[in-house]
């Protein structure tokens, strides 16, 4: 006759094995019904867990927690369409810029008998329409990190922490990569390098909550130490003169050409 | 499945998320004491409830209203509590493996209560021992779904479930002999 090996036993006591070849077995050796007897009386004594009991407030406390959670979920979504929305025109404008574009090449290469208003126009702003569209999404998003950044900046941590400055560090971080990568190779390269700097604190931000106030408080003196928050307004400033310019030089030839 | 919990699926669908409440009231306790288990630290078995419970609320449109919600949100905690253990990769069994914790192993544990001993016993669990022990002996739960949970055959499963009982009874075998 063959025992039960430890594993069948084990198995036995968790009802894995096939109950009437064990009950069989059991039945007529007395050996491994005692070694089964003795393994499910051990076990049984772990039943006497070791689990932390929650305090009677616990499911108001979880509750309070996740409702809050749930509803920022909703607000989140709400940001990530508009972020999606902003992205939207950013790439229309991007190709209406493109249009623009070719059609100002191909204007350049025919025989110029007039001279083009909207080209001169573009000529006179310095960009090309793809670019002024890039510039004004580049420049959105700078203020907006500018924004976080004072807040972040002027919080008191000891209080209560970065409260709900990761959810909007989530949302920039987004918007900001979709920026910097279109601006690669183009004239708004300076917005995409300063976006470049302002990734790794938006990342810490991202993850703030749950931070100790030690961590907070270094995420705060790293955007001192690097200036973020002066470069930043520096370079919007500069791109919103651009705009200016352009808004005020285009309708003047729009004007001429009537 | 009983009514209100029905009623409240119906009202979470339909874009109502503070019927969800429920289901917090009826099953957070008990998904904190799995997770606990599963754990072993208050704070990380806090996480898992709230991991769980948006777990569930975001897939809520995928429970089929005819199975039980109560083994539906375990094996989501199960599953959140062993991503955290995964990501954390808290296997102290490596530290404190009984064949190397050296001489007087024995007395040691026979001066220590059984709540101590036990305790000490899951410290000597990896991660996936100490799931499939908690998951089996706790939940439950049959060795295909553990294996569900762990990522591993059955058989590897079972061999889990071995080494873990093994190393408890280790543990606990003196306290037994001794009473």
């Amino acid at each position: 006759m063959r025992h039960l090996s430890e594993e069948e036993r084990i198995l036995a006591c968790y009802g894995e094995l096939a109950e009437a070849e064990t009950d069989h077995h059991l039945a007529s050796c007395g050996s491994c019904a005692a070694e089964v007897t003795e393994l499910k009386n051990l076990l049984e004594m772990a039943t006497d867990d070791l689990v932390f009991e929650p305090d009677p407030g616990f499911e108001e406390r979880t509750w309070a927690t996740l409702r809050w959670r749930l509803h920022r979920r909703g607000t989140l979504r709400n940001r990530w369409l508009a972020s999606a929305a902003a992205l939207a025109l950013l790439f229309i404008g991007f190709g209406a810029g493109r249009v623009l574009d070719r059609n100002e090449h191909e204007r350049r290469a025919q025989p110029v008998i007039a001279p083009s208003h909207h080209t001169a126009a573009s000529e006179i702003a310095g960009v090309s329409g793809q670019e002024a569209a890039l510039a004004s999404a580049g420049r959105e998003q700078l203020d907006r990190s500018s924004r976080l950044l004072a807040e972040v900046s002027n919080q008191d941590w000891s209080d209560s922490g970065f409260g709900d400055v990761h959810a909007n560090a989530e949302t920039l971080l987004a918007g900001n990569r979709l920026v910097r990568a279109a601006s690669r190779g183009s004239r708004a390269g300076e917005v995409g390098k300063l976006l470049d700097d302002l990734e790794p604190i938006l990342i810490e931000l991202a993850h703030s909550s749950g931070m100790s106030s030690e961590e907070l408080s270094a995420i705060q003196q790293r955007i001192a130490a690097r200036e973020l928050l002066f470069k930043i307004r520096v370079v919007s400033s500069t791109l919103r003169e651009a705009q200016q310019k352009r808004s005020i030089i285009a309708p003047a030839h729009a004007g001429a050409s009537l | 499945m009983e009514p209100i919990e029905a009623e409240a699926i119906e009202r979470v669908r339909a874009g109502d998320p503070d019927a969800f409440r429920v289901f917090v009231d009826r099953y957070s306790r008990n998904v904190f004491k799995l997770a606990f288990r599963l754990t072993r630290n208050q704070h990380d078995a806090d996480d898992v409830v709230q991991e769980t419970f948006l777990r569930a609320y975001k897939h809520l449109h995928s429970f089929d209203s005819r199975s039980s919600f109560g083994t539906w949100i375990h094996r989501i905690a199960a599953n959140s509590a062993f991503d955290l253990l995964r990501r954390r990769e808290r296997n102290s069994a490596e530290e404190l493996d009984p064949e190397t914790a050296g001489p007087g192993h024995d007395d040691v544990v026979s001066r220590l209560g059984f709540r101590d001993a036990l305790e000490r016993g899951f410290s000597l669990l990896s991660r996936n021992e100490r799931a499939a022990f908690v998951l089996r002996h706790y939940e439950g739960m049959s060795i295909a779904e553990i294996g569900e949970i762990l990522g591993t055959e059955t058989s590897a499963t079972k061999n889990t479930i071995f080494r873990a009982v093994g190393k408890l009874r280790q543990v606990l075998q003196p306290l037994v002999s001794a009473t």
